[in-house]
């Protein structure tokens, strides 16, 4: 249901002159469906510090680090994102049911990321934009699994 | 809509051609919606991405795929929020009956674009209504025309507000318009 008559004809005009889309924006929209994995687990994100702490303090704070935790298919991902000087650090720990590798997606591509023998880890220099952690697993009884964590804009 | 839902159900299957659809037929809503909050042309590029990526890993998962349009709506207006949230800024509290001109925070139309003055005075009009007039137009304006559904997602209101609510902002548009001297056919808006 769509109703044409909605706005005079001048207002919808108006943001097709005054705010179109950047031109490569909808190119960019297309091509992210290449990102789409049908063999993929998903973990949600379980808690924000963003949203689940203003909630329950009512206080907005930039401040303090952004706290993430993603859960789900046997992982779970904690994440801390820093300001610094020279751009955004993130700190995380990954834990897994069975030994686990794990790589940072972002709009550039794909980087391995190392981890200690706790299962932490550092990402210096952020990337800009959307990102997503892709854990590769080996079960206990010797299964491949791939668990994404949903989008978050970071 | 049921195309919408034939479209999901074929871009789940792998059809690059079914998403390609889906994208012209909501990129511009789903921008219209980042940019009603007022974000950068950049900030609102990273919700507008980060929505489409949700439904990239969603696409199985999608209850009512005929209504679409309203839960990208939904997912845009919730990543714009935190994005807002993130970057300490104030949320726009929807109860401030008039902003006092131009706030220094909206993002000012493309300089690099040849825009007569009455368009540049009329889009200033716009910025200057309330919060909740100002997010209502701008996702109006989006092409092809939302349903009030998609509407109601964006604006987080109860469907049968919509009509209203856009009545009441229409005309204290024509308001700020007369005001701003910029027609003397505000009566055409």
């Amino acid at each position: 249901m769509t109703h044409d008559d909605d706005l005079p004809a001048e207002l919808k005009a108006l943001a097709d002159r005054l705010d179109p889309e950047p031109e490569w924006l909808r190119g960019a929209a297309k091509a992210l469906y290449t990102w789409r994995t049908v063999d993929a687990e998903l973990a949600e994100l379980t808690w924000d510090s963003l949203t689940d702490e203003a909630a329950l303090t009512g206080v907005r704070g930039t401040a303090a680090p952004r706290l993430l935790t993603f859960q789900g298919a046997g992982v779970t991902l904690d994440l801390q994102i820093e300001d610094t000087r020279s751009g955004r650090r993130l700190l995380g720990q990954l834990a897994a049911q069975g030994p686990a590798q794990l790589e940072i997606r972002h709009r550039d591509g794909t980087d391995g990321v190392a981890l200690d023998e706790l299962g932490r880890f550092v990402v210096e220099h952020l990337p800009g934009g959307p990102v997503s952690f892709r854990t590769r697993l080996t079960t206990r009884t010797g299964d491949s699994v791939v668990v994404d964590t949903a989008w978050e804009l970071v | 809509m049921p195309e919408i839902a034939a479209l999901v159900a074929l871009a789940a299957e792998g059809d690059q051609d079914a998403w390609n659809a889906l994208v012209d037929r909501f990129n511009n809503l789903v921008w219209a919606v980042a940019r009603a909050f007022r974000l950068s042309s950049a900030d609102a590029a990273d919700v507008v991405q980060t929505t489409w990526l949700r439904l990239v890993e969603q696409l199985d998962r999608v209850r009512e795929p005929e209504r679409l349009g309203a839960w990208l709506a939904t997912t845009a207006r919730r990543e714009a929020l935190h994005l807002i949230r993130r970057s300490g800024r104030q949320l726009p509290t929807g109860d401030i009956e008039m902003f006092d001109g131009v706030n220094a925070t909206d993002p000012e139309p493309d300089a690099r674009l040849v825009v007569d003055e009455r368009d540049k005075m009329l889009w200033r009009c716009v910025d200057g209504l309330t919060h909740r007039c100002h997010v209502l137009l701008r996702i109006l304006m989006a092409d092809p025309a939302p349903s009030y559904e998609e509407v109601s997602a964006a604006l987080d209101l109860p469907v049968g507000s919509i009509g209203p609510t856009r009545a009441r902002c229409l005309e204290r548009l024509r308001t700020l318009v007369v005001r701003a001297g910029i027609s003397a056919d505000a009566e055409g808006l």
